[in-house]
């Protein structure tokens, strides 16, 4: 079966739900932008809590997507209404910008 | 498969500062709006918290007279279900016929833009005084116990 164009959901629209009812939301303010045009301090903006942190290219929203679901499984989060979880991955390659770390977090 | 991503040139003006609505909601079996903001670094230096804020607190009325002054401006007519950060000063705005509407749209007028910044400051800073109460051990009732995370 053919996957769904996920650059066309709009942003904050579930680009997954999974059988435990959470859904993994989009959410444009991290996506990657061209960090080869961008001076030192543009990147710093663009990456400060007012854009949002922001993974690199390599990361695509079905690369994320399918990741995120993943983790979410092997914690076996379920959906509790006005409760936010939280989870902490640190990796060994900066794959987000500016930390070297991503977390998953529901809420 | 994923369509081309959409590059941004240079910085873009950010009409907001923390702290910021990042994602707003209410759940249709809560009696409290769920709200996850970009704080002041002097509350947390996290990208984004959580607050849990009763519908009848202070802090949710004040929230819910800032939400049906939103719904009047931007929903015609519809209520808004659920906002979103963009980054910057881009917001979504979900209605409840499931339609949605960029803050980003050229068809807004100007003065609606500004009048929807000035109502989403105004959300955030009561979003994270409301965290401020919880945390302290304020007036909030145990229900409203922070679900904080940082």
């Amino acid at each position: 079966m053919a996957r769904q164009d996920l650059s066309a959901i709009p942003n904050r629209e579930p680009l997954r739900r999974l059988a435990s009812g959470l859904e993994i939301a989009r959410a444009r303010k991290h996506e990657p932008i061209d960090f080869s045009r961008l001076n030192r301090n543009q990147i710093e903006r663009l990456t400060d809590k007012r854009f949002g942190s922001k993974f690199l290219p390599e990361w695509t929203l079905e690369r994320l997507t399918d990741w995120i679901q993943e983790q979410v499984e092997l914690q076996h989060w379920t959906p509790q209404s006005g409760r936010a979880s939280i989870s902490t991955l640190r990796f060994q390659n900066p794959w987000a910008i500016p930390a070297a770390s991503w977390r998953i977090q529901s809420g | 498969m994923t369509g081309p991503i959409t590059f941004q040139l240079g910085v873009p003006e950010c009409p907001v500062d923390p702290p910021i609505i990042d994602h707003f909601f209410q759940e249709p079996e809560s009696e409290a709006y769920s709200i996850r903001f970009v704080p002041t670094d002097e509350l947390s230096k996290e990208e984004t918290v959580f607050v849990s804020v009763p519908l009848e607190s202070p802090e949710g009325r004040q929230i819910g007279t800032c939400h049906g002054e939103l719904s009047k401006l931007l929903g015609g007519g519809r209520s808004i279900e659920r906002i979103g950060h963009g980054g910057g000063g881009d917001f979504t705005f979900h209605l409840d016929d499931g339609t949605w509407r960029e803050l980003s749209d050229p068809s807004f007028d100007q003065t609606v833009v500004r009048r929807a910044y000035e109502l989403l400051q105004h959300m955030a800073q009561t979003a994270e005084l409301a965290l401020r109460v919880q945390l302290a051990g304020g007036t909030a009732s145990e229900a409203a116990r922070p679900k904080v995370v940082r």
